[in-house]
């Protein structure tokens, strides 16, 4: 059944800024006594015309500044726009390349739901766990440091392959593996932790639903949706990840909670991920240099980011410049269900239920 | 000479919660973040130091309606809660029979209704008057009221007050119950002298009435768990948002003096050591103030740990935990009898 929108005596907006809202966005929340009957999220407080920017410029080019969009997730970014050349002239990657493009993008995803867990526990009120959160995140930032000689962006993927300083050494492989076992090992007990917090549960279990009803309806992506049992996830569409044997995590209630524990499986398969990667990586060429920049029609490409589904589409003119970019993140096709979630909910709760949509308005407003 | 002394002992006890008190905000911090695996800030720095830098920082207006009024509070309530230590101090027993738990509890009702004046009087700019045009053709129009979130802390601290306050109030009793008396010297006298002490905290009923007691400290402090009324999920800190400079700093010194009067209160009603200001080196003498103020930090430093651990209880929360601990309250109270 769906929510209804109901009436309201008392509308509190909030921010722009505000410590709950990691970025500038505006949710007006409409309450009676404390209940939200109804919610109105505003953005584009800080567009930045990255589409606009992209227009014309040489196709390598505004692949860097597509790695722009978003502190968070850049590698994704990076990866769909040059999966879109790719896949319009039809370019072959090679397998080491693939290998490495997957390792770089597994890391980023999981410092962003190591993000999420401190962003979330933060709301909750819980500051050491959320604390604690970045704790965990750190190995993997080194890691990604090391691998790529950046721990924000990495410009891992270029057109044809990735850059020769993301090719790791045999050497470097089993410090890699050597670096993850402890950090997995702490993420393992720092997951128990807070799942047997009965308090921190207390405060997760059952609140801000959203059916899978619901999810289908709004077209929520990515993890709020798989934790609303929508069994959808575009790596399993993309080659790069059929060398590699995981499983996509869904979950059926739809709360904080499920969103939370979906994440939190979900780390574990992408470390499951990472370790195939660094164990089974194969020998060879890192860059396939056999192809010609020309004309390509209007191509799109999806992908999942952390926190969905990404989008990237544009064409090149015959000097092989970019043309029509556009770019569709996440959180734009999260917001309906993100506004939904909240109905119902007291506001606090509400505020929790946003967060535990993991809105990222760098990228959405571009 | 009586009046020497009581000038003397009033005066020394105001400043020994006045010092004391922020160093308990430095302690609280350093602590949770010890537990955070951070080093945190030098223990001074938090609530001492922090002080003395906002109150010589330029005055801001606040933006409020009633801006002289909205900074007049925390002073207000910091002399007020003084009243409070004050009544528990030997000297003060024979004045007007005052110190009566009766008189207690109606000074500390002042101090929670303070926080519902400071949340209706302040308009931060985080909210309603935010510049930005999002109440235009197209966007939902619904609710007669937009609220500042000062206001919904207001509101929410009624609530508060009206649930959360249960569990100090029924422990404050319960030495009185054991005791036969409301008065304080009566409750104090029940428990022997300094030197020949039996604490009402050993006792069964004495040790039900100071786990509630805690539990009603960390909610009259509004710190985690209990700090739905100022959650920074949504609220970020309900009235006190638009303290700056000065004013800031006199807020820093209520709570610092809050959690110090709170705790000294407990040491006197359930440790049965009084602040007693005498300056002879013989026993009592100073050593009995000196016991207080170090019995005084235990709560403080229970509240850090707990906090370190708590998330905020929403009201769905806090229903259920403040009347189990009321009925356990309760349960000491009859055990008392």
């Amino acid at each position: 059944m769906e929510k209804d929108r109901g009436e309201a005596d008392v509308e509190i907006p909030v921010g722009l800024v505000h410590p709950a809202l990691l970025e500038p966005y505006r949710p007006r929340f409409f309450l009676q006594d404390e209940v939200v009957t109804d919610c109105e999220i505003t953005l584009d407080a800080q567009h930045r015309g990255v589409e606009r920017l992209m227009e014309g410029i040489p196709v390598d080019k505004c692949n860097i500044i597509t790695e722009r969009i978003c502190g968070i997730c850049s590698c994704v970014h990076l990866w769909n726009s040059v999966r879109v050349v790719e896949k319009g002239l039809k370019i072959e990657v090679p397998e080491r390349a693939q290998y490495m493009r997957v390792i770089i993008n597994e890391l980023e995803r999981l410092t962003s739901h190591l993000i999420f867990f401190g962003h979330a526990l933060e709301i909750i009120g819980h500051e050491t766990l959320g604390m604690r959160a970045f704790i965990a995140r750190e190995p993997f930032m080194i890691l990604l440091g090391e691998l790529s000689g950046n721990r924000v962006h990495y410009a891992c993927p270029v057109i044809g392959g990735i850059r020769p300083r993301c090719n790791p050494t045999e050497e470097m492989q089993k410090k890699a593996l050597t670096m993850l076992k402890p950090a997995a090992e702490y993420l393992k007990d720092y997951a128990d932790r807070i799942i047997q917090d009965s308090m921190i549960m207390s405060r997760i279990d059952g609140i801000g639903v959203l059916t899978k009803e619901e999810a289908l309806k709004y077209h929520a992506v990515g993890p709020t949706a798989r934790a609303s049992g929508v069994d959808w996830d575009w790596r399993t569409e993309i080659d790069d990840f059929k060398h590699f044997d995981w499983d996509v995590i869904v979950l059926d209630e739809g709360d904080v909670k499920s969103r939370v524990v979906q994440r939190i499986l979900e780390c574990f398969q992408i470390l499951n991920i990472v370790e195939q990667g660094f164990k089974n990586l194969p020998e060879g060429e890192i860059r396939n240099k056999d192809w010609k920049l020309g004309e390509m029609p209007i191509t799109a490409c999806y992908h999942e980011a952390p926190r969905g589904e990404l989008l990237d589409t544009y064409a090149l003119d015959e000097k092989g410049n970019v043309r029509h970019y556009k770019c569709r993140t996440p959180t734009v096709t999260n917001l309906g269900a993100m506004e939904v979630a909240c109905l119902g909910e007291h506001l606090t709760d509400a505020v929790l239920t946003l967060a535990s949509c993991d809105p990222c308005l760098c990228c959405t407003n571009r | 000479m009586d009046v020497i002394n009581f000038i003397i002992s009033t005066v020394i006890l105001a400043v020994v919660a006045l010092f004391f008190g922020p160093v308990f905000l430095g302690i609280e911090r350093k602590i949770q973040a010890r537990i955070q695996q951070r080093i945190g800030p030098p223990i001074l720095t938090p609530g001492t130091w922090s002080i003395l830098k906002f109150w010589y920082k330029k005055p801001v207006m606040p933006n409020s309606p009633m801006p002289k009024l909205y900074h007049a509070l925390p002073p207000a309530t910091v002399i007020t809660i003084l009243v409070i230590l004050w009544l528990t101090n030997p000297e003060w027993w024979g004045i007007l029979s005052l110190a009566t738990l009766v008189a207690i509890v109606g000074i500390m009702k002042f101090e929670e209704m303070m926080y519902v004046v400071m949340g209706a009087l302040s308009r931060s700019i985080l909210s309603v008057s935010m510049p930005y045009g999002d109440v235009v053709k197209g966007a939902v129009t619904k609710g007669k009221i937009r609220r500042f979130f000062e206001g919904q802390s207001a509101v929410r601290f009624i609530k508060h007050i009206t649930i959360a306050s249960f569990p100090i109030y029924i422990a404050i009793f319960i030495p009185a119950v054991m005791a036969g008396s409301i008065y304080v010297e009566d409750i104090v006298n029940f428990q022997g002298d300094f030197l020949n002490l039996d604490p009402i905290l050993f006792t069964i009923p004495g040790f039900i009435g100071a786990v509630v007691y805690f539990v009603g400290y960390v909610a009259q402090l509004n710190d985690y768990p209990f700090t739905i009324a100022k959650a920074k999920g949504d609220l970020i800190e309900g009235g006190p948002l638009e303290y700056g400079a000065h004013a800031r700093g006199n807020y820093y010194v209520l709570r610092g003096v809050w959690m110090f009067v709170l705790s000294s209160l407990f040491v006197t009603l359930f440790c049965g050591i009084p602040p007693l200001v005498s300056l002879t080196f013989s026993a009592p003498g100073i050593w009995q103030l000196v016991m207080h103020v170090a019995l005084t930090f235990v709560l403080p430093i229970l509240v850090s740990v707990l906090s370190a651990f708590g998330p905020i209880l929403t009201f769905k929360q806090l229903y259920p935990v403040s009347f189990g601990f009321t009925a356990i309250g309760v349960f000491g109270v009859i055990l008392a009898l």
